[in-house]
């Protein structure tokens, strides 16, 4: 029979101190946040359409967007976007708006002092433009899952390698995501008193991250290798153009005429 | 000691612990059973305080463990002194730069006197036969050592409560045998010992009773 | 420092984005270079670490958080040129899903983030730690490095939204973007560099590089010569180039104290490997008082002040490497 050390077999008597890591607990939410948003992003809403043509649309609402001075024309724009939000189903209603007004309200914030001290008024017209340019974005990746966005790139013939890096990118931030929460998981549990080398906890936490990433990529390569990759990487299901496409294609251009109509006058 | 009264937890609408009720006496040894995905980790990840039942209530010593209650910094801390937590994967338990620091993590957190934390630091390498790889980075030992180092790091904190989950996954032989004795040791030295496992061996040797999700 | 949307015109983000494209085009090329071109999951890989180091809060004395960016980390860990492709991607994934920074504005920050901060940030690391070439001045030279890199990158991302009231306004004379200028913007962006976020990015930067040092020495960038020509080809050219702020600036010359301007548009920008320390430390005014009726024309004397800059810094280096190399000890004491 294994013996075990006298301190072992006494009850632990201890008293907790008060430390203030609350670094550990404001990482993990970060990133337990972040992982929940991607999950989101996983689901396929329209599986039928390509989101080539709501892409475009959506760059060319954007563009249109922070370009315009006009409310005339944002109004025009927050019809088109309300439509698209009012189709959605509340969940996801709530969590876009949250998101668009929690960084709107933010904005507005750091452009109040402005008003009062130039006493520029038209400075109101970019929260506003920040909230329809964040909805839009928040639609577009609500609509669609971010593999369908990152095949619009291989439709604009960007390099198959930038495209292989974004996607590699967003799979492994779910995976060191999940493996940096379980590592804060376990560093707050055993955080049971006075750290004194807060920083040296946090290189821990990052640098076991690390070294997890180097040695996934390894491994990612030699897989990639033991199933013949060649060097190049193209993607297996090719979007076909829809009667969908079309219509957001016009959309985007009737806006184009809206702009060139409203901001002239 | 441990009270879980009807909880429910579901991860993105998928239940995968429903209505379940678990009452734990000091000195137990419980084994937790089932198949992959039955909740098995979820569940000692709640007895740890790390996640929240969405229904039902979980009371430690009397104490409703909540979001509120374990935001209490003194609070938590103590209450997870008192558990300890073995993780599946142990490389994602290990955060320091050499084996002594992983294990002197604990103690020296607590505020221990310099001798107490290197008496426990030693008594624990020798028990654990880690003295040779006391410098070493914890992430660069082989499998069986990262176990048994994650393992000596919950050691020093001396918790009285263990959760381990699948404590003896992918180790080789001459480790689960010693394992299955520690684990053996503590129990009779009064600890309370939670484990989730598949070995029906390991469930029949150390647990007072199993329970199967 | 992430700049949202709508704080810088269209056309400055045109600009600034169209300037990262040939920098795009160079990392890509060296990238291929250095890494095989089969160890592209690499990339990627490092994309995702660095999107997670902005997530994490580094603890500051005092109890207090903040968030670092790590590009000078990254850079040393993987290479500049491999940093400034992983930070960029990291940027386009915050702007698309998470709304962090501006889907327009996103040429901008990856030239203040993906750019200037890995960069800058990785050469003053090189050239301070081959200069003392020890264990401890690496790490000195990587806080250095990490500080200044940050703080150039919030420096520059301050004169974007400084100038956009200069050069946008509609008839009535009012801003139609970010409407505070430069008097505004720089002391608003750089107080908090400086301090919280310059020392987050120092503490994130030694606390790993310290771990990963000790647990896998292997992992680190085993560094072949680099030449610093285009490090002092790129100075040269901001000396020379600093009169052109004066030009960008004309419009509203009239409305601050031109002196003060000088220094923080004129020594932070084109000197951009100056500690902030150094250069409030390097007094204008002590070299050319007056200097307006001493008859010199003010680009000539902007120039010569960047010069005489320069080399100050370049004497006071090299000073202290000598003094370091008799005295390891001494080496924090005089840097920090």
């Amino acid at each position: 029979m294994l013996t075990l050390p006298n301190w072992v077999c006494k009850k632990e008597e201890y008293i907790a101190q008060k430390d203030s890591d609350y670094f550990i607990t404001k990482s993990l939410l970060g990133i337990i946040r972040m992982l929940r948003q991607l999950r989101f992003h996983k689901q396929v809403k329209f599986k039928c359409s390509s989101s080539v043509g709501a892409t475009i649309l959506s760059i060319i609402i954007i563009i249109l967007c922070a370009c315009s001075h006009k409310s005339a024309f944002l109004l025009c724009i927050s019809a088109l976007l309300f439509i698209l939000l009012s189709i959605l189903d509340g969940k996801n209603i709530f969590r876009l708006l949250k998101h668009s007004i929690a960084i709107t309200f933010l904005s507005s914030l750091v452009l109040f002092p402005a008003i009062y001290f130039y006493g520029n008024s038209t400075i109101l017209l970019i929260p506003v433009k920040t909230f329809l340019i964040l909805l839009s974005i928040g639609l577009l990746t609500t609509y669609y899952n971010w593999h369908s966005i990152l095949d619009v790139m291989n439709k604009f013939h960007v390099p198959t390698i930038i495209v292989f890096i974004f996607d590699t990118t967003l799979r492994y931030i779910v995976l060191l995501g999940e493996t940096a929460q379980q590592i804060l998981y376990s560093l707050k549990i055993r955080s049971i008193g006075k750290n004194k080398q807060k920083s040296k906890a946090l290189g821990g936490v990052m640098g076991v991250v690390f070294q997890k990433s180097k040695k996934m990529s390894e491994e990612m390569f030699q897989a990639m290798c033991c199933r013949c990759f060649t060097g190049s990487y193209s993607n297996l299901h090719k979007q076909k153009l829809t009667y969908i496409d079309f219509i957001m294609f016009l959309i985007g251009v009737i806006y184009c005429w809206l702009f060139f109509v409203l901001e002239r006058v | 000691m441990i009270e879980i009264n009807d909880i429910s937890y579901s991860y993105y609408k998928e239940a995968v612990l429903e209505h379940f009720s678990l009452n734990i006496k000091e000195g137990e040894a419980i084994a937790i059973c089932g198949d992959n995905g039955s909740g098995k980790s979820t569940l000692l990840k709640i007895i740890n305080g790390l996640i929240f039942p969405q229904n039902g209530s979980y009371r430690f010593e009397n104490i409703e463990i909540n979001e509120k209650q374990m935001e209490i910094a003194e609070f938590s801390k103590q209450f997870h002194q008192k558990i300890g937590f073995v993780w599946q994967n142990s490389d994602t338990q290990l955060f320091c730069s050499s084996v002594e620091e992983e294990l002197a993590f604990g103690p020296v957190q607590m505020g221990l006197s310099e001798e107490e934390i290197q008496k426990r630091v030693n008594d624990t390498l020798e028990l654990l036969d880690l003295s040779k790889l006391r410098n070493r980075p914890p992430y660069y030992l082989s499998g069986g050592g990262k176990k048994k180092t994650a393992i000596a790091s919950v050691l020093t904190m001396n918790p009285s409560i263990w959760t381990l989950d699948e404590p003896l996954s992918s180790l080789d032989r001459k480790t689960r045998e010693w394992l299955i004795e520690f684990f053996l040791a503590l129990k009779k030295a009064g600890k309370t010992i939670i484990f989730s496992s598949h070995e029906s061996n390991l469930v029949e040797i150390l647990a007072d009773r199993a329970i199967v999700l | 420092m992430h700049i949202p949307e709508n704080y810088l015109s269209p056309s400055t983000c045109a600009v600034i984005g169209a300037t990262m494209l040939p920098i795009w085009g160079i990392a890509i090329k060296n990238v291929k270079k250095e890494i095989k071109k089969e160890k592209l999951p690499f990339i990627g890989i490092c994309a995702a670490f660095s999107f997670l180091g902005m997530m994490f809060n580094i603890p500051l004395p005092g109890g207090t958080t903040g968030h670092a960016v790590g590009g000078t980390l990254i850079a040393i860990l993987v290479g500049p040129h491999a940093a400034c492709l992983a930070l960029s991607v990291a940027l386009f994934i915050q702007a698309l899903f998470f709304g962090d920074g501006g889907i327009i504005a996103f040429g901008a920050n990856c030239f203040n983030m993906a750019f200037l901060l890995p960069y800058a940030g990785y050469y003053i690391y090189r050239f301070i730690k081959d200069k003392f070439n020890s264990a401890k001045g690496e790490i000195v030279a990587a806080s250095i490095g990490s500080y200044i890199g940050i703080n150039l990158a919030a420096l520059a991302a301050a004169i974007e939204f400084g100038i956009q009231p200069m050069l946008f306004t509609n008839e009535l004379g009012q801003a139609l973007y970010c409407p505070y200028p430069l008097s505004v913007s720089i002391p608003a962006m750089m107080i908090g560099h400086l301090t919280i976020f310059g020392l987050a990015e120092v503490i994130f930067t030694v606390a790993l590089l310290v771990f990963l040092k000790k647990t896998s020495p292997e992992l680190l960038r085993q560094d072949e010569k680099i030449s610093f020509k285009f490090a002092y080809f790129a100075v040269i050219a901001f000396i020379f180039l600093s009169p052109l702020g004066l030009i960008a600036t004309g419009t509203a010359w009239g409305e601050w104290d031109p002196k003060e301007l000088a220094e923080l548009d004129f020594m932070g920008k084109p000197l951009g490997y100056i500690p902030q320390g150094m250069t409030t430390g390097f007094n204008i005014d002590a070299l050319f008082p007056d200097y307006a009726i001493s008859g010199l024309p003010e680009w000539f004397a902007y120039i010569l002040s960047a010069i005489i800059g320069t080399a100050i810094l370049v004497i006071l280096f090299k000073l202290t490497s000598l003094f370091v190399k008799n005295k390891q000890e001494a080496s924090c004491f005089v840097l920090c």
